[in-house]
Order: C-alpha cells, then structure tokens, then sequence
C-alpha cells in the first residue's frame, strides 16, 4: 500500500472522502460479482442491496468523521499552546534580565491601567443602586438673570409640573437634609434626616433591605411617626441589628419608629441624609416663590432628556405667565442622576485619567516590542533553524506571541498587586475629593479587565517582533551564524518608530502634568482673605425642642464663647453660620434704599453669614473701615451689617460705604442695616473662581440661626478638640459634637480635587518618562553594538572620544526630535481636555510645552549616554576581525 | 446485522478490530473477512459496517489512511492504533470469560448449585 498524505479537515473533503470509500466498496463488489459471471446491471443491483441504505450510511459516517476532526483540532490546538508556552518559559527563563526588565515595564503599564479602572468603574461605570437608573433626574429651577442655575423648586411648582407633565411617568419631591440629634440611651448622636415623599421611593425603584419603605399612608397627618434607616447608620450605630425593626428612636426629642432600613450604597441622589422621614404636601404654601424643594423624576420609557427638558421648560413658561409676580425668567433645569451623582467635573476627569494610562500602558508595550525586537535580532539563528526543520511562519508567529504572552502574564500579576497597593492609596488621597471612591475596589470585573488588558497587550508588544522574526531571510541568518549585522529590513525602522512614538506619547502626558502643576502653584497662590494657621472649627446645632426660645440659645452661645476664650492657649474665639470651606453658603436679595432698582431689574444680591464679635479678629480678616460688631450690636439695637470688599465695589463703587444703608424685604416687612464697617475679602466656597462673591455679615447677638459654627484660634489649637469636647459636655451633656477640623485643612482640602489630579497626572508621566528614557537606552545600546565595526575603525583611525560620543548622541537626536515636535502636535490637540481641571494657566501654555520639550530632548541625550561611553571603548582590534 | 441488539453491535465492533490486527485493511477486505470467518452469519447488511468503522476511528482505536490498493485505487484503509491493540485485548478475555460461564451454565448436570 502506497501511502497518501491528506488531512481532512474541511466538511466538504470529509464528504468527498466518505463517498469515495462507500463507492470504492460497491465498485468492488460489483467487479467481484460481474467476475462471477453476473451481467452489470444486476451485479449493480445486488451490490446495493448487499450494502444496505447508502445515504444513511453516508450521513451517520459523515457526522461521525466531523466529530472527530473537530475533537482533533481542539486537542491539537491545546497541544500546540502547551508546547509553545512550555517553550516560551524555558526561553525566557534562560534569559532572565530580559524577561525580568520586560515584566517590570508591563507591571508598570498593567498596574497604572488596573488601578485607574477600577477607580473609573467603581465612580463612573458601576451600577447606581436604583432600577433604570438612566431614567433618573434631578430637576431644578434656574433664573438666569440672577445666575442661579440650580434652584429648589416651591411645592406650587411642583405640583403643577407633575400634573402637566407627560414626560415623567412618576416625581417625587424630598426637602433639604437637616442636622438631628438622635438619641438612644444617653449617647447623643448628630444625624443628617431629610423629610422625603413616599413617590421618591418608587421613583427611584429601590426595595427596602429591611422592614419597607415609606408609603402613602406614612405620610398622612394622623399616621404614626416613622423612620427609614440608611444602611450605613444601621450598620454603625445599630449594629446591624434586625430588631431594630418596629422599635423607637428619639430624632431631636420626637420618638420615630424604625420602619425598614435600606440597602448598602443607597442613598436619595441630593442629600446625604442617614434618615428618612415621610414628607407630604397637603397644607404646603400655595406661594410659588417659596423655593425650597428638590425634586426626583423618572423619565417615562423611550423619552430623551432633551425632550423632558423642552416639555418642562415649556410648563415653566406657562407658570411664569401665570404668576407673573414670582415666576418670571424661572425656568427648569434637569441632570440625569448618574451624572449628578459622579458630576462634570470628575466625569472628565475619570476620563482623561483612562486614557493617560492608556497612554502609559502603550508606552510600555512599545518599550517592550523594542526589548523583543533588539533579541529577536540575535535570536536569528534559532529562528531560522526552527523553520528550516519545518516549522511553518503560523507556527513561529504562535510562539513569539505565546513568549510575549508569558512576558505580559508575568508583568500582568505584579500589576495587580501594585494597582491593588494603588487603590488603597488612591483612596487614602482622594476619598474627601472624588465622588464614590470608597466604593472603589479590587473586583471580579476588575480581574476581567486585567486578564484582557494582559493578553491584548502581549499580543501587541508581541506582533511586530515576531512578524518580523518571522520574516527573516532563513539562508542569510543560517550563514552569517547569528552574528554580525541585523539586516532583516523591519527591525531598525520599527525601532526607531516605537522611540518616536514613545517620546511623543511621554510628552503628551509631561505637558499634561506640567500644567496641572502650574495651575496647582496659581492655586496655593490664590488670596484667600484670612489666616488659617492655628484655627479650629467645630459645627453646632442646637436641637429646637430643647432650645426652643431664642435666648436659650444666646445663653448657650455665649457661655460656650466665654469658656472657649478662658481656655489656655486660646487667642480669640467666635461664633459664625458657615465656616469658610465648610458647610452651607447663604445668601439673599436687598435693594439700597437710595437707589431702588428700575422695574424688571433684578435686586442686587450677596452672600450673607451671622458672626459673633470678634470673628473678623479670630480669623485676621483686615477690617478696612468702620468697626467691628460690639455686644450691644443685639437684638433691639439699631439693625446694623458689615459688608466685604467686594460687595463695597459692586454695589457702592464711588461713595463712601459707611453709614449708607441696605434694605431687605419690601413694604410693611421692609428692614433696614446701617453699613457699619468694611471688611477685606475672603473666600468662602471655592479658590477657583477669579471672583470673589460679595459677602454681608450680621450680628449673632441680633438673630441667631440654629446651626453655628465655632472657630477658635490659638496657639495650640489642635489640643483644643479634646478640651472642647470636655468643655461642651459640660454646658450640654446631651449635645452632639461633630468633627472638629483644624481650618488649614478645610482650605487644602478646597484643593483637594487639583491635588488629587495633579498627583495622579504626574506620577504617570514620570512612569512615561523612565519607560521613554528606557526605551531610548534600549535602541541606543543596540545601535552602538551594530556600530561596534565603524566605531573601531574610526578610533583605530585615531578618532577622539569626544566625536564618538557626539555621534552617538546626535543620533539619540535624530530618533527624539520627530517624537518631541509630533508630541508637541499631539498635546497641541489634547491638553483642552483637562482644561477644567487648569487655573490661570492656558492649555497651551508656551513655558510648559517649552519646558517639557527640552526636558525630554536631555533625558534622550542623557539616556544615549552610557551606550556612547562603551561605544568609545570599542577595541580597535575586535571590531577589526568582525568578532564582536 | 441487526439494528438493534447491543450484543450484535458489540460483536461487529470487536470482530472488526479483530480484522485489522494482521495489518492496515479496507472497508470492503474487513466485510470479506467477517463474512469468511463468520459464514456470513453476522453481517447481513455491510453499510452498517461503515458506520462502525468511522465510529471506532472517532474513538482511537482505529485510524484510518488512504492509501492505493492493489489495483491502484484510491481506498481508506484502517489501522489498529495502540489503544484499539487494548480494547481488542480486553475484549477477547471479556468474551472468553462470558462464554466460559455460560457455557458452563449450559452444561450444568444438577439443579442446585454444588
């Protein structure tokens, strides 16, 4: 028997080789019959009936061999991968260094990409815990003409917006959080309880976790007091404790019973609220103007936020026809929840993060293609004798990737444990800053992600290289026996190619970190209008069931004062509503009595805070004219304000501010302040803006709001928050303290957000930098060993080594300075992504593109360094016999 | 052969492994041998002959090559793999064993167990 080689491995062969078989058996016992004597036709007959039904024979054969080539070529497969990857480890094991500064590159690559994606899916791409969360919104009124873009909304609103709206198919309407003293047993604890409608929670569609939610008949006038409980202050202060359910808690003296507890992660997007109290409608004001809800809706299936928006804004309209007198220039203004919840800014910035590390992570890959690319030059040999015994280009391809693979698993797995490393710090940095950190987190999806990123980046450093190994010219390989000249045409020109674009991708990031560091220097830079060193702020908010007299309160206050100003070690000690950087900002509207406004002309407007005497002294804001508030600035006395710097130029820009007067309210309800002094501007809410708002402040002793702030300077302030605690309980043993924070850093803390960016972007471009200086290295060094025989010749020539060296290096020249002006192109067109996260410094700003340039064009020259210090060693001799 | 009837199955299936131990035979030879050795007893259709030998090949314990046979057509032959040189081995001692036993059954002299 002569053999035939042929592999069935398509349906169509296995076919034509059953039929084949079947035929050459009845063609045979048809001879064999027509042998015997029987005429063809009936030998053809019976040879048929001898075999049996041919077609079902036929397809039960045909089915069988499919199943077996298949089984075959799976096994095969595996095979294949197990010998290539066995290979590929006994490979790189022999080379360890190789192996080892490959792995490190792709850890340093992996890390940084697994760690920002687990922070992007954790803030931007994890599911909020609400049903259809995509049709959630928040919506707010807006009034352009006096710059409020996000305004609650009066119940009147609200409930004509839900009657006519058809673009909601539910709202739901819930009021500001409120600071609640809590009391179980005698520890007083302060909670954040906002009054919530029982639509809310259907709006949003999340089921209870425990017990129910709030309904309807919660909300009535005669239903028993309830509460709903976060899962976090169950967890903290109940200790996860089922029984919780049906029991009684004391809110600010009330007595609530627990109804359910919601489910970990859950909150009602726009209050931090711990508790949920039933919130109803009926009786509410019928006033339009009485703004002071936030509103929740769900928009009804198939209905686009442009849309809802269109309706809505058209309801506005309609309102403002209607009632003319409050809602004029009010329109409508809506987010969808889950850009509310991570916000604009932290969006983008998620944003630009990914792909800074993805940028990073090529880097790495192109660093380690051109590590692969330099040893596939010497490992022509072992190429070349594999293909000559017959491995197939396929086959070769397979196994260099398989090798990279390896390479990229290995780097893979030590980017895990430094991205794991990563987030917890991540998340030591930024947890005040970036919303939904915490729920940041190593996780399967995380995993997935960095099994994908691995394998696709082992492919992509490993294609170029092995494609070109590949491609080698077997018989000049085989004869120069592995030594000499890398003539295989790809590898130089890939080389230099990778160096470029690795430099250019360096100074995209560079320019990036550049200017957030400018921006973050404008920022420290910034006046902020008062000395934070050694001040303390503790937050105060007398529960009204036992204060429930306003000079309760006073006598609270001031006795607290009093003791804060005995206490060793203290400086001065206030009172205000709001610190600057923490809590609430407030404000009004006022008319200056000499000058009212002209009809349809909005009333001018400023931000307001209630301080104690002593406060602008407590914090060194400058008193610039007039005085200070007094102890006979109190109620009954002459009504009196101390107006900001800011407020004097845009209100009284030529005139004398003192002794002039502002009025608040109209007609009957009308109250006039006498300007007693002027105070130097000082920043309240954000370092950002270019304006500082103009600020009013008022009297404590005059009115007291019932949430205060203590601010207490000192050269030992920080032993202070002990002391304090001690001295409240004293006063007030049921009254909660909360956090004490030292005012330093509540302002850096305003910076936190610029902080946080700035590190991050810096920390990657560095990375990007040594992967860049790496790589330039990597080329040179190869460059200069090609060069070995000309370098010899032209120092047996009797060349100096100040030539050598400046060959070497302008030829590091040659490689970086395409990378630079391509760079300088690619961060030209990038940098206005990130210019939200910029202060005072341009997206293209000369000195940083500049600097950069030229920091990058050093390290090339100075990575080319050592590869021209061996070059200049290169023994004449050696290089002269070709045995390099 | 009949359809059904694992014992016949089985019987085709080790008479064709049986078939291929002095060498690489083909379809039509392994029918003419079965048919010889058994006096055409056995096999009363040969398509089903077929079926069984591309199902033994899926198994391992044939493979099957073509080859030229020796009036220079193309035909597959089938070859006893190393696998199929055991299952063979398990099945003559399995059928050994059985008939012994049932043979002795069938010779039995008394109708108590001794």
């Amino acid at each position: 028997m002569r053999r035939v080689f042929r592999i069935p491995f398509q349906q169509q062969r296995i076919e034509e080789d059953v039929d084949d078989e079947l035929t050459f058996h009845i063609e045979l016992r048809v001879e064999r019959l027509m042998e015997r004597g029987m005429p063809e036709e009936d030998a053809r007959r019976e040879a048929l009936r001898q075999f049996g039904a041919v077609d079902v024979i036929k397809e039960s054969c045909v089915t069988l061999d499919n199943e077996r080539v298949r089984a075959m070529n799976r096994a095969s497969f595996f095979t294949n991968l197990r010998q290539d990857v066995t290979y590929a480890i006994r490979t790189l094991s022999k080379n360890k260094a190789f192996a080892l500064i490959v792995g490190l590159t792709m850890m340093l690559g992996i890390g940084a990409n697994v760690a920002v994606f687990s922070v992007a899916y954790g803030v931007l791409l994890r599911p909020l815990p609400y049903r259809n969360a995509d049709e959630l919104v928040r919506l707010w009124t807006r009034n352009d003409s006096r710059q409020l873009e996000f305004f609650s909304v009066s119940p009147a609103d609200f409930a004509v917006w839900r009657e006519r709206n058809r673009v909601f198919s539910a709202m739901g309407a819930f009021d500001r959080q409120r600071d609640a003293t809590l009391t179980r047993g005698n520890e007083p604890q302060s909670v954040s309880v906002a009054a919530v409608m029982p639509d809310v929670f259907s709006v949003l569609g999340t089921s209870a976790l425990l017990g129910r939610r709030i309904t309807d008949s919660d909300a009535q006038a005669v239903a028993p007091p309830v509460a709903l409980l976060a899962y976090e202050l169950w967890a903290s202060r109940f200790g996860g404790d089922s029984s919780i359910l049906g029991s009684d808690v004391t809110l600010d003296g009330r007595k609530l019973t627990v109804i359910g507890v919601m489910p970990d992660r859950f909150s009602v997007p726009g209050t931090p609220a711990q508790i949920w109290t039933p919130l109803s409608l009926v009786g509410t004001s019928p006033d339009h103007s009485n703004r002071y809800l936030r509103v929740l809706a769900r928009l009804r299936p198939g209905v686009e936020l442009a849309t809802a928006r269109v309706e809505m804004d058209k309801i506005a309209a309609q309102i403002g026809v209607e009632f003319s007198e409050s809602n004029r220039d009010w329109r409508v203004n809506m987010m969808s929840i889950p850009e509310f919840v991570v916000g604009r800014q932290w969006r983008r910035a998620v944003i630009v993060l990914s792909g800074v590390v993805g940028f990073v992570l090529l880097i790495a890959c192109a660093n380690a293609a051109n590590l692969q690319l330099a040893r596939g030059a010497s490992r022509r040999r072992e190429i070349a004798v594999r293909a000559a015994l017959g491995a197939g280009r396929g086959r070769l391809v397979t196994q260099m990737l398989s090798e990279s693979t390896v390479l990229a698993l290995v780097g893979g797995l030590a980017g895990l444990a430094l991205a794991y490393a990563g987030v917890a710090a991540l998340r030591s940095v930024g947890a005040q800053s970036v919303p939904r950190l915490d729920e940041v987190n190593i996780n399967a999806v995380v995993l997935g992600f960095t099994l994908l990123v691995t394998i696709a980046s082992g492919l992509l450093f490993g294609i170029i290289p092995a494609l070109g190994a590949s491609r080698a010219d077997l018989g000049s390989a085989l004869k120069e026996g592995g030594r000499g000249v890398d003539r295989g045409a790809v590898a130089p020109r890939a080389r230099d190619a990778l160096v470029v674009a690795q430099i250019a991708l360096s100074l995209v990031l560079l320019v990036g970190a550049g200017l957030l560091m400018r921006s973050f220097v404008r920022l420290q830079q910034v006046d902020i209008g008062f000395d934070p060193t050694e001040v303390q702020v503790a937050n105060f908010r007398l529960p009204q069931a036992r204060y429930p007299i306003p000079d309760q309160a006073g006598e609270f206050y001031s006795t607290l004062l009093a003791r804060a100003r005995a206490m060793p070690g203290v400086r001065s000690a206030a009172l205000v509503s709001s610190a600057p950087f923490f809590g609430v900002n407030s404000g009004f509207v006022f008319t200056v009595p000499e000058r009212p406004p002209a009809p349809g002309d909005p009333n001018p407007d400023a931000d307001s805070r209630v301080v104690s005497p002593g406060y602008f002294k407590t914090l060194r804001i400058g008193l610039v004219r007039g005085r200070d508030f007094t102890e006979a600035d109190r109620r009954g006395a002459d009504n009196v304000v101390i107006i900001s710097e800011s407020a004097r130029r845009l209100y009284w820009p030529s005139e004398d501010p003192i002794g002039r007067q502002i009025q608040i309210g109209t007609g009957e309800r009308a109250t006039r302040y006498n300007i007693v002094g002027m105070v130097n501007d000082a920043r309240y809410q954000s370092l950002q803006t270019p304006d500082v708002r103009p600020m009013m402040y008022f009297s404590a002793l005059a009115s007291l709001p019932p949430g205060m702030s203590l601010v207490v300077a000192g050269p030992s302030a920080e032993l202070l928050a002990s002391k304090l605690r001690e001295l409240v309980r004293q006063i007030d043993p049921l009254l909660p303290v909360g956090a004490i924070q030292s005012m330093e850093e509540l302002v850096t803390l305003a910076l936190a957000t610029q902080r946080f960016a700035l590190m991050l972007f810096a920390l990657f471009a560095l990375t990007a930098l040594l992967l860049a200086a790496i790589g330039i290295y990597g080329v040179l060094s190869y460059l200069v060993r090609q060069r070995t025989h000309e370098l010899g010749i032209r120092i047996a020539l009797g060349a100096s080594s100040n030539t050598l060296v400046a060959s070497v290096v302008a030829s590091a020249l040659r490689v970086a300075l395409p990378g630079v002006i391509i760079g300088i192109a690619g961060a030209l067109a990038l940098t206005r992504l990130i210019s939200s996260l910029l202060f005072g410094v341009s997206p293209t700003d000369v000195a940083t593109f500049a600097a950069v340039s030229v920091l990058l064009t050093a390290t090339a020259a100075l990575a080319s360094l050592i590869p021209a210090r061996r070059a200049t060693k290169a023994d004449p001799m050696l290089a002269l016999r070709g045995e390099t | 052969m009949d359809a059904d009837g694992g014992l016949l199955r089985g019987t085709v299936d080790v008479l064709i492994l049986k078939a291929v131990t002095w060498g690489p035979r083909h379809g039509y030879a392994i029918a003419e041998w079965i048919k010889a050795v058994t006096d055409s007893d056995l096999l009363v259709e040969e398509g089903p002959l077929y079926t069984a030998l591309h199902r033994l090949e899926k198994r391992g314990w044939l493979v099957g090559e073509w080859g030229y046979s020796e009036n220079n057509r193309r035909a597959k032959y089938y070859e006893l793999s190393r696998a199929g040189r055991l299952q063979l081995r398990a099945e003559v001692s399995a059928w050994e064993r059985y008939a012994r036993a049932v043979g002795k059954a069938l010779s039995a002299a008394s109708p108590q167990p001794a």
